[in-house]
Parts: C-alpha cells; sequence; structure tokens
C-alpha cells in the first residue's frame, strides 16, 4: 500500500507499556503494506517528527508516561509540518466526552483497547491512504505552509479568501474563474464580490511588500515584475497550481 | 508491566482530574492490561504463522486463537464486574445529555444487526413506535442495558427476535422469544435486584447491570407477563428544554464509534472473536 507519493505508508507507534511497543514491533516487521516504528514517550515521538520526514500515521495512547495527549497534539500541530500525519489514538475507557475532545484537539480517530493488532494496522492504513478528509487536511495544510512563507498577514480576512479559493481550486474544479470565486465567497459571507476582490488585492498587496524570497521566486517563475503586486487571479492560481504538484493531484 | 509514572505527566495536564479521565479508572486499567495482552498473542500469532514449522503451526495458532477467546471472555466479566462494584451510576455520570430515545434505538438497531449478520446469527432487533422521546441521561448507559439483554438473548436462542417498542406514554417495552425466565425470579431480579442463587451461578450478571444501568438513568422497571422475556422501562418525565444544549447522538460518529466497540466487546466475550484474515 503506498501513500500520496507513492511510497510504502509508514507508522509511527507511541506507547507507555513496553511490551505492546515490541508486539507491535515484532507484527509490523512481519507487514509489507505498511512500516512501524516504536517510541515509549510523548516526547520521543516529538523528537522524531522534528527530526525526520513525519510518517504517514501516527498511533498513539491517550496514557503516555511523560506527557499528556493533548500536550502532544498541542505539540504536534506547533510544529507546523507541511505534511502532518493522521493521528490515530487509542484509548482505555469508552468515554464520549474524551473521544470528542481527541477529535477536537487534533485527533483523527480513536480506538478503544483492547484491540486485535490486525485491525488498528488496517485502520492505520485506512487513515494513511489517500482518502478524502486525508486529502483535504493535507492541501489546507500545504496551502498554509505557503502563505506563511509569504509571510500573509494573519490579521487581514484577505489571508483566509485566498485559503479558501485556493482550495476549492485543489480539490474541486481547477478551471473556476477568479470571479465565479468571489460570488461564492460573496454568498456564504452576506457580501458582494467586489469586497472580497478587494480584500484578497489586499492580502496580496500585504504579501507584496513583505518581499520574502519565496514571494519572490514566484514572481521570477511565473515571468511577473516585482515593481507591483501580482493580481489576485495569477496569485491564487499560481498557488493552487504548485499545492497540486506537491500533492500530485 | 506499565510503569505508573503520572507525577510529570500530571505537571503538563489538567490535574488530578484530567488523569483519572485520561486512566479510565479501573476498566481503563483492565483495558490496558488486557489490550498488552492481546497484542503479545497477535504478535506471536503472525510471527508463528510466518515462521513455525509446518507440522508445529496449526497446533501453535489454534492455542493462540483459544487465548484470544479467553481474554475476550475475561474482558467481557471483569468489566461487568467492575461496573457491578463500583455503581452503574459511575458510568457516564458526568456524561449526562439529552438524548432522544428512538434515533438512539435506531442506531443501536442498525449498528447491532449488523454485527450480528457478520457473525452468522439469524437474531434480529427489531423496533416499533415512534419519537421523538427525549430523556437525560448518558448514551452510554442505554448501551450496557441493550447489549446486555441483547447477548443474553443470544446465549439461549442464537436466531431470538428483540422487539423494542416505544410509546407516547414514555414507555419502552422490551419482548423477546427466548424461553424466558421464572416470573418471582426475573421480579426479584430486575424489579429489586435480588438474584437467586442459582441464577447467579448461571450468570445473572448482565441482567444485574441493566436494573443498575436502568436505575442509574431513572427508568423505572417491571416485568410483564407473557411468552419469552417482557419488560417495561417507564421513563422520566421530559427534560425542560430551557437551556439545554441539544445534540443528536444517533447520527454522531462518536456515539456509533463507541456502540460498536461496546456491542463487539459483549459479543467477543460470549460467543468469542471474528475470525481472523488467513
Amino acid at each position: 500500500m503506498t501513500n500520496a507519493a507513492g511510497t510504502t505508508l509508514t507508522a509511527l507507534f507511541a506507547d507507555g507499556d513496553g511490551k505492546v511497543c515490541s508486539a507491535v514491533g515484532l507484527y509490523a516487521q512481519l507487514q509489507q503494506d505498511i512500516q512501524v516504528t516504536v517510541a515509549g514517550t510523548g516526547r520521543q515521538v516529538l523528537e522524531r517528527l522534528r527530526e525526520s520526514p513525519p510518517p504517514d500515521v501516527l498511533i498513539v495512547d491517550m496514557l503516555l508516561p511523560d506527557i499528556s495527549v493533548f500536550e502532544l497534539l498541542a505539540g504536534v500541530g506547533r510544529l507546523c509540518l507541511k505534511d502532518p500525519p493522521a493521528v490515530l489514538v487509542t484509548m482505555r475507557a469508552p468515554s464520549e466526552a474524551m473521544a470528542r475532545r481527541l477529535l477536537t484537539a487534533g485527533a483523527d480517530f480513536f480506538m478503544l483497547k483492547p484491540y486485535r493488532l490486525e485491525e488498528l494496522l488496517d485502520t492505520a492504513i485506512y487513515l494513511a491512504a489517500d482518502n478524502d478528509t486525508l486529502r483535504q487536511r493535507r492541501v489546507r495544510s500545504h496551502i498554509n505552509w505557503h502563505l506563511r512563507a509569504y509571510r500573509s498577514p494573519p490579521e487581514l480576512v484577505g489571508g483566509n479568501y485566498i485559503r479558501w479559493m485556493a482550495e476549492e481550486l485543489v480539490l474541486r474544479d481547477p478551471n473556476t474563474t477568479a470571479e465565479e470565486l468571489y460570488c461564492q465567497l460573496a454568498a456564504r459571507y452576506y457580501t458582494t464580490p467586489n469586497t472580497i476582490s478587494k480584500a484578497v488585492g489586499r492580502a496580496v498587496r500585504a504579501m507584496w511588500k513583505q518581499a520574502t524570497p519565496a514571494y519572490l521566486e514566484l514572481c521570477r517563475q511565473l515571468g511577473e515584475s516585482t515593481d507591483k503586486p501580482l493580481s489576485n487571479r495569477k496569485f491564487v492560481m499560481s498557488l493552487a497550481e504548485r499545492v497540486r504538484w506537491e500533492l500530485g493531484l | 508491566m506499565e510503569k505508573d509514572t503520572c507525577a510529570p505527566r500530571q505537571q503538563h495536564s489538567g490535574g488530578a482530574p484530567e488523569e483519572l479521565a485520561l486512566r479510565g479508572g479501573l476498566q481503563g486499567r483492565m483495558a490496558g492490561g488486557f489490550g498488552a495482552l492481546q497484542s503479545s498473542v497477535d504478535a506471536l500469532q503472525r510471527y508463528l504463522a510466518c515462521n513455525a514449522p509446518p507440522q508445529l503451526r496449526q497446533t501453535a495458532l489454534d492455542l493462540l486463537d483459544d487465548m484470544t477467546g479467553r481474554i475476550a471472555l475475561l474482558y467481557r466479566l471483569s468489566c461487568n464486574a467492575a461496573r457491578l462494584a463500583a455503581g452503574a451510576g459511575m458510568r457516564g455520570a458526568d456524561e449526562a445529555a439529552p438524548l432522544e430515545v428512538s434515533g438512539y434505538l435506531s442506531a443501536l438497531a442498525g449498528c447491532a444487526n449488523e454485527e450480528l449478520a457478520m457473525r452468522g446469527f439469524a437474531a434480529r432487533i427489531r423496533l416499533e413506535g415512534a419519537g421523538p422521546l427525549w430523556v437525560l441521561g448518558s448514551a452510554s448507559l442505554l448501551d450496557g442495558i441493550f447489549t446486555n439483554l441483547l447477548s443474553n438473548l443470544l446465549c439461549a436462542r442464537a436466531d431470538g427476535e428483540m422487539l423494542l417498542t416505544l410509546s407516547p406514554d414514555r414507555t419502552l417495552r422490551y419482548a423477546d422469544n427466548g424461553p424466558g425466565m421464572d416470573p418471582a425470579a426475573a421480579r426479584a431480579l430486575l424489579e429489586q435486584g435480588r438474584p437467586a442463587a442459582e441464577l447467579l451461578d448461571r450468570g445473572a450478571l448482565g441482567l444485574l447491570l441493566v436494573r443498575d444501568y436502568a436505575a442509574a438513568l431513572g427508568w423505572q422497571i417491571t416485568v410483564e407477563q407473557g411468552a419469552g422475556l417482557r419488560l417495561c422501562f417507564r421513563l422520566p418525565p421530559q427534560p425542560d428544554p430551557a437551556g439545554l444544549v441539544l445534540q443528536d447522538s444517533a447520527g454522531d460518529a462518536v456515539r456509533r464509534g463507541i456502540l460498536a466497540a461496546d456491542l463487539r466487546r459483549e459479543l467477543d466475550g460470549v460467543f468469542g472473536t471474528l475470525p481472523r484474515r488467513p
């Protein structure tokens, strides 16, 4: 089984019980459809995510010996990974409140203990393979990564409009025109297409003023002068095109 | 053995209450212990399936399959015992929320009938009557009532039928076509919580739990006359809608996930786990 990039799926399994880690490690050695490495603490997980390419899926027990699972999920979020892993949390007691809290904190799925290893890895493979929710999350993550590189000011609402427009172009119809996207956004936010267009223009102008290396490189690739901001359409279309290329869509 | 180094984690977490919630109490500890056992069995099974000499392979795999079945049985029994010991009210005591009963029963029937079909049972759950009928309570307590009633029926009759009828007068009637119980023993067990000694010997933990869970929800049980086991659950008055935040449990993925896990645990513990892929 392969991920979106065409390489074998990878997973990082973390549990405070060393024997469970050993069992998963042994079981996984005999699996061909997913490569699994193990960690015994939350800090080890964060170190691995910082130092190596992130796995496709992170399987973590909610009771780690050093940090709480919520601290770990927050730590994963702070890493701002371009390709964050899908997160599967293993729970001990069937608490609806805890499950909802985990899903809000950044987990994608939960599984109750005791589980069968076959079921655990099947679920991990399902999460790691290219399914719709994961694709959407990765698209958003890539868009955000680029906007951070351009230093898109977070206080400008135009940045949010750019995110939405780029996501629509990547996930739905790449041939949608900028005017059609303005109209959709205007209906969504009870405003006019002109207002949307101006807000996007302000955000693009703010990024042009920052003149980050990433923005300058973008202008060079498009063959555009850096004496004035890119047009809204060119900026959003090129952002969408780049993300589509990176994710192989 | 699992290390209980909670002090460093408590500094990062929300303190003792969150720590307790993360650990999941007695059931959580058992889930962790049985989970570690099951993981070891699974890993050994996989290893032997790939590496054991042919003449030993089947024997070894059969032994490990048997261990899996016993783990499921022991986990179910220990969960039921822990819940009886702790009091059913502990389970879901902090998760009471407005719950629409007909939607819940629909989800239960869908989940259960699918699980039964996968296991090759001809048994089914049917629903009659319609909602909406709102109560204030924890859906996990309802899970406990109906998973225990279902496994109780299946033990007696693999092709049994469970009929749940919801009425506008806030009663929920349960009827099955199993062999039923002695009416006096049934009333002593379910209405008064006094199981007869011979019933305990045959395993009445599940029905005691049904009574405990119903009591925790504020539902009154009466045993009714007729073929099979017939119960009438009288629901408390409708909760005051003012100020309540409603959530539709029936359509919720988290709810369904927990319901499916509860059902599977109960049925695994009684009838063994579903066969693995070769």
